[in-house]
């Protein structure tokens, strides 16, 4: 059960947020019409998200950093065909840049290595935040206290599966779990997620 | 697979599918509305996940990715983003690669960048469905190769010369009626073109040299036609 002053924190930052999505879907119109001024106004508010998702997942910085000038570049290219009926355009930035750092951990077999390496690193703290940034920084406070309300294994199930780029099927051998639970335990957490944010696409 | 189904939609916000269950699930997503629906708001809030892992840029990063788009073309407006499914699988570019040499000639794919593309590439070239239509006149000429299962069609060439200074080329499809504008594009510095295009021709695919950025009407007379 979430407290009043969670939720209090929770109303001020949807406020926030529906600001920031209007003016971010602006920069992205913008964007569309070829506007590099708009270009790099969207990189500003984006590229520490970008960043921060491909270092998690990557974890090589130089590599990392690859990722995140790719993803970055494919939001210029793909700017005219942003259909917003399809999510806000923080979802769609966040949702390209984690497919292409999965894509690229494992197209590099890097699996193993990384496994064996990183299994228990991934934490629900960032070891490297955004400095200063305070929109950053009660987003982080936010997830990170709505992921400590999970249980257990919904919140070891997601975190290896979305910061660790693991398959589902790797999450299971990696904790042990059959596959039909952590299939089952990522999509309930993953709701209670969505309901602790109320989060709107 | 309807109740698997359902529950496969935390994995795949997450990308915690392998490729082909992935495949299966868009596959069930378009008959399956509440999936639909859940995939949209656990997008959101795996997107909520990748914010709080922000980190602050390396610095020159925001002048390589300004100084990229600045030398990169955009799609044309109106194109579903999210169509293609970005993967860089190495095997399936190379036999794809091999397919396009193998059809258009000389056709050099960025395998490992593109791979994404080499995917969407093969189904279509592989629909057993398929077939390829001659286009050609002085523009050049190129193949379109027409997949009436995956309701797509590819434009391929090598050899071809850049279009005049401010101007681009266009592919049409259309019949006797009109023709409809499908994409402005220009070929790569070595000349060769591989085009997606959303829809298969009703009768005729042309080509056209347009100003800048497209028309809305193609400038007659067409530098290569072909007729399915």
């Amino acid at each position: 059960v979430r407290s009043e002053r969670a939720t209090a924190r929770s109303r001020a930052h949807l406020r926030a947020v529906g600001d920031e999505a209007a003016d971010l879907e602006d920069l992205l119109a913008g964007v569309a019409r070829g506007d590099a001024a708009a270009f790099a106004a969207l990189y500003d508010a984006v590229a520490p998200t970008v960043v921060g998702i491909a270092r998690r997942v990557v974890r090589d910085p130089h590599q990392a950093d690859e990722v995140a000038q790719e993803v970055l570049l494919e939001v210029w290219r793909l700017a005219p065909g942003y259909d917003r009926s399809k999510g806000s355009c923080r979802t769609w930035i966040s949702t390209i840049a984690h497919r292409r750092s999965v894509d690229r951990v494992r197209s590099e077999q890097a699996e193993r290595n990384r496994r064996d390496r990183d299994t228990l690193r991934v934490g629900a703290v960032d070891p490297d935040p955004t400095s200063g940034a305070v929109a950053e920084e009660s987003e982080r406070a936010e997830v990170t206290a709505a992921l400590a309300e999970l249980t257990e294994i919904q919140r070891r199930t997601i975190e290896l599966a979305y910061y660790g780029g693991h398959t589902y099927q790797q999450v299971a051998d990696l904790l042990e779990l059959p596959l039909g639970t952590v299939k089952t335990r990522i999509r309930d957490g993953m709701i209670r997620l969505r309901d602790a944010l109320e989060v709107t696409a | 697979m309807t109740t698997d189904a359902h529950t496969l939609v935390g994995p795949y916000v997450l990308d915690a599918l392998t490729p082909d269950e992935q495949e299966q699930f868009e596959q069930h997503l378009r008959h399956c509305a509440d999936c639909r629906a859940d995939v949209e708001g656990l997008r959101a809030t795996a997107g909520r996940l990748g914010r709080a892992a922000a980190v602050t840029p390396s610095p020159d990063l925001r002048d390589r990715v300004l100084q990229a788009a600045a030398t990169t073309r955009q799609v044309a407006p109106g194109r579903p983003a999210e169509r293609r499914r970005p993967r860089w699988l190495a095997p399936v570019a190379a036999a794809a690669a091999v397919l396009v040499v193998a059809l258009s000639g000389a056709v050099a794919l960025r395998a490992e960048r593109r791979a994404d593309r080499a995917e969407d590439l093969q189904a279509v070239l592989m629909d057993p469905a398929g077939h390829t239509v001659e286009v050609t006149g002085p523009g050049g000429e190129m193949r379109l190769v027409v997949s009436p299962t995956e309701g797509r069609s590819i434009l391929v060439a090598s050899g071809m010369s850049a279009p005049p200074s401010g101007h681009d080329y266009e592919v049409w499809f259309g019949d006797e009626d009109g023709m409809e504008p499908m994409e402005v594009f220009s070929p790569r510095d070595d000349g060769s073109v591989e085009l997606q295009l959303d829809g298969l021709p009703p009768a005729i695919v042309g080509i056209t040299v347009e100003p800048d950025g497209g028309s809305e009407q193609p400038t007659l007379p067409m530098v290569a036609s072909g007729t399915v």
